[in-house]
């Protein structure tokens, strides 16, 4: 039988073949936002770096997964991708219970979909875990990019009224909040990856390998330490080794 | 999984069937049979929570699985019931169950998914399993001895699925021991409440329960409350393990069961059934029935008042044991029993350990009674196979009763029988006792299974001869008759793996699950049938070569 206290690198199988102080730390990441700002097609860009107009409203929630390198880690996002629907708002404690990520979106063409983040910002602040890192994108900044520099089709530029949230506004609201801010476009792709390599950096890695606390003296030497969390100098804004 | 039941007690209408979801063809019986196996069927429940489980005859609707295994014919209901006070009600209480309904035994992962909605479900209503079903229907279908990863309400539950009939244990399975999490990585074959917690006072009877399950008895299992009821019949019939439990088991059978009548008659009780029954009724109307288990203290009702004593009355009346008819012959482990004790007395380690500890006991136990079934067994199948060795795939030899007791007392058993002081002949005990199991069901579906197991390995090694024989070697000096009759069989074998290429991989999947089916050669051996048919062909004379050219459109 094998020993519970043993320290996880004995035990800890090198699964996929990799190093076993590769091996991935998961890390629970709950999207949340009011319905059609794009929270799907943000994941489906990030984890299958595809697009698909006039998505299906996700019912509940969908799951999805994607590993992240970050220096000398590798983190596995488990992505719980909410339903914006009315009717499954209150199952999103489901979801973002034990998170350590959220990502909260809105839509820069929506003005009323920022409040609705701004709800679920407090939401979180007050209900979820206390360490969790929150994120604010602003998603769909493809309809407000001015027509020379999009590559898109420039007709769809004056769709739905342009911008309802300007970019200093939602900025401001953000660090006042102590939140990560992004815009994002899920259909090019701009500042997508961003979200979730800052995510990553700013999650209390130590913390999370700990877990659970009877094994408190098991932590891979490997794994904690010297990761350069929070010292901001390795923001690149290149993929930085993000594996997707 | 086949759908979702709430159901409700009502005070008019007793149990009913609120909604199903997704909807679902369930005939009237069988809805009264869920409604009727989803909630407690006396009054040891008072206000709270649990989680527990059924399994209905389900002929009708189709619903459950066909076929000629265990699981055919009959749903699997996992139960999640919460009873509170509730003053809006008639009756002053909420008492609700939902019930999961599924064609798979896995009760260790169903427990946990009813443990994990039912709550939700009860304080947010129908997007909670709508939410649910939509989580469900992403898994994937389940394949055995794999590690799955299963999104569900936020949640991400790890679980073994269970191979046919391999224990479920500790040491064999993926998780990582150092970071174990009992909650969501899940063997799931396993109770959610360990065997070690159900028997922890009655552990010492658990030598004759195996003996017991191994003759396949006819048991009534009686308990305080339908979660150890349900959860002390399944452990019981895991307790045999690798032996496949041949019989028919109820792990909550109730008064409204629609094979009550069947099962509770004055005659001589069915042999090979298990039940687990919560009502005092039974205890009566199967007195005739040699063999009663009582498990499991039953539950001190909560009130304000602490001191209350009333509850415990009622636990006098119900003494754990085992009434047997039978006398046990097998000696118990007394080191394994003070390990135990030691262990409980210090508070470390864990049940789930404890348990793991008790279990791979009695699965060694089990493999120990085995050994000399499978040393005769061995001897039934033919060693040796060649190109020549014989027209037909080889076959087993027959098993002949006489040569196994003959074989068994040259070697003697492995299990330790008691020794008593009067009893002289311990041969006899033993003798009897393997006599007592050729008899019993529980031998037919081992040796189906074993036979099964040793044909699909005897075909591999007869398909590896083909593929692998030394063709040229063996030819020399062989009437063409011979060569004829091996290239036919070559063909054959190309033909069946022509065939197996047409089917999708679906079905492929399907067949790994059904042994009985015999492996078919992969492409490889495809490859190298083909090479060893053209070497003998090369060998035909002039005329027989060219009528097997023409047709080698294979």
């Amino acid at each position: 039988m094998s020993n519970p206290r043993q320290s996880a690198s004995e035990t800890a199988p090198a699964r996929n073949g990799e190093n076993p102080n590769l091996k991935p730390v998961n890390v629970k990441l709950v999207l949340l936002g009011e319905a059609a700002v794009g929270k799907s097609s943000l994941v489906l860009r990030f984890v299958n770096n595809d697009f698909q107009e006039n998505k299906e409203p996700t019912i509940g929630a969908a799951f999805l997964t994607q590993k992240c390198r970050l220096e000398d880690k590798v983190i596995k996002f488990e992505i719980w991708d909410t339903a914006g629907q009315e009717r499954f708002h209150s199952l999103a404690p489901m979801y973002y219970r034990n998170a350590q990520a959220a990502v909260v979106v809105y839509d820069v063409t929506k003005a009323a979909s920022l409040d609705k983040a701004k709800s679920w910002v407090k939401e979180l602040q007050r209900q979820a875990n206390p360490n969790i890192v929150i994120a604010l994108a602003g998603n769909k900044i493809d309809l407000v990019q001015p027509a020379e520099e999009s590559e898109e089709d420039p007709a769809e530029n004056g769709r739905e009224g342009g911008r309802q949230v300007p970019t200093e506004e939602a900025k401001a609201y953000a660090l006042e909040a102590g939140l990560l801010f992004f815009e994002t476009s899920a259909k090019n792709g701009d500042g997508v990856r961003d979200i979730f390599v800052e995510i990553a950096k700013k999650i209390p890695l130590e913390h999370i390998i700990s877990r659970p606390r009877q094994t408190s003296n098991s932590i891979n030497p490997g794994m904690g330490g010297t990761s350069g969390v929070n010292n901001g100098q390795n923001r690149t804004n290149n993929a930085s080794g993000c594996g997707c | 999984m086949v759908c979702f039941c709430v159901v409700n007690f009502d005070l008019e209408l007793g149990q009913a069937m609120d909604s199903m979801y997704p909807p679902s063809e369930l005939g009237e019986e069988e809805k009264k049979s869920v409604c009727f196996s989803a909630f407690p069927d006396s009054n040891s429940f008072d206000v709270g929570e649990t989680v527990f489980n059924f399994r209905i005859r389900c002929s009708k609707s189709g619903l459950a699985a066909s076929g000629p295994t265990a699981d055919a014919g009959f749903l699997y209901g996992y139960v999640f019931f919460r009873q509170k006070k509730d003053p809006r009600i008639k009756r002053g209480y909420f008492q609700r169950s939902l019930v999961l309904l599924s064609q798979h035994p896995y009760v260790g992962l169903f427990s946990r998914v009813v443990s994990i909605l039912g709550p939700a479900y009860f304080e947010v209503g129908n997007p909670m399993l709508e939410a649910a079903c939509h989580d469900i229907a992403s898994w994937k279908s389940p394949s055995p001895s794999k590690l799955i990863d299963l999104p569900f309400l936020g949640n991400v539950i790890q679980v073994e699925i269970p191979q046919p009939n391999k224990p479920q244990l500790l040491e064999t399975c993926p998780f990582d021991m150092a970071n174990y999490r009992p909650d969501l990585q899940i063997l799931a074959s396993l109770p959610p409440t360990s065997m070690f917690t159900h028997f922890r006072d009655m552990i010492k009877d658990l030598w004759l329960c195996w003996e017991l399950m191994l003759f396949a008895e006819p048991i009534v299992l009686m308990a305080p409350d339908p979660k150890i009821c349900s959860e002390s019949v399944l452990e019981l019939m895991d307790i045999i393990n690798p032996i496949p439990y041949c019989g028919d088991y109820r792990p909550y059978f109730t008064i409204q069961d629609l094979d009550f009548k069947s099962f509770v008659t004055k005659n001589k009780p069915p042999s090979n059934v298990i039940i687990g029954v919560t009502n005092p009724f039974f205890i009566k109307a199967l007195a005739h029935w040699p063999n009663l288990v009582r498990v499991g203290k039953p539950r001190v009702r909560k009130t304000t008042d602490n001191s209350w004593r009333g509850s415990h009355a009622s636990s006098l009346d119900f003494v754990q044991g085992v009434k047997s008819k039978r006398k046990s012959v097998i000696a118990k482990d007394k080191a394994i029993l003070k390990r135990l004790a030691e262990a409980v007395a210090r508070g470390y380690p864990p049940d789930y350990l404890l348990n793991n500890i008790l279990r791979r006991y009695f699965v060694d136990l089990t493999e120990k009674f085995l050994v000399p079934l499978n040393r005769y067994f061995s001897t039934l199948i033919p060693f040796h196979i060649t190109l020549s060795s014989s027209q037909e795939p080889p076959q087993l030899k027959p098993f002949k009763t006489d040569s196994f007791l003959k074989s068994l007392q040259e070697h003697g058993p492995q299990i330790p029988f008691k020794t008593k002081k009067f009893q002289t002949n311990t041969t006899e005990t033993y003798l009897n006792f393997y006599t007592q199991f050729l008899k019993c069901g529980n031998f037919a579906t081992w040796l189906r299974q074993r036979t099964i197991e040793a044909q699909n390995e005897l075909r591999k090694r007869y398909l590896q001869v083909l593929c692998e024989g030394d063709v040229k070697t063996w030819m020399v000096g062989k009437h063409e008759m011979e060569l004829v009759d091996l290239l036919v069989r070559v063909k054959d074998e190309l033909k069946l793996s022509k065939q197996d290429s047409l089917t999708d991989s679906q079905s492929l999947v399907n067949r790994e699950c059904d042994h009985v089916s015999l492996s078919i050669p992969t492409p490889k051996q495809r490859e190298k049938l083909k090479a060893q048919a053209d070497i003998i062909i090369s060998g035909l004379p002039r005329d027989l070569r060219e009528s097997f050219t023409a047709t080698a459109g294979i």
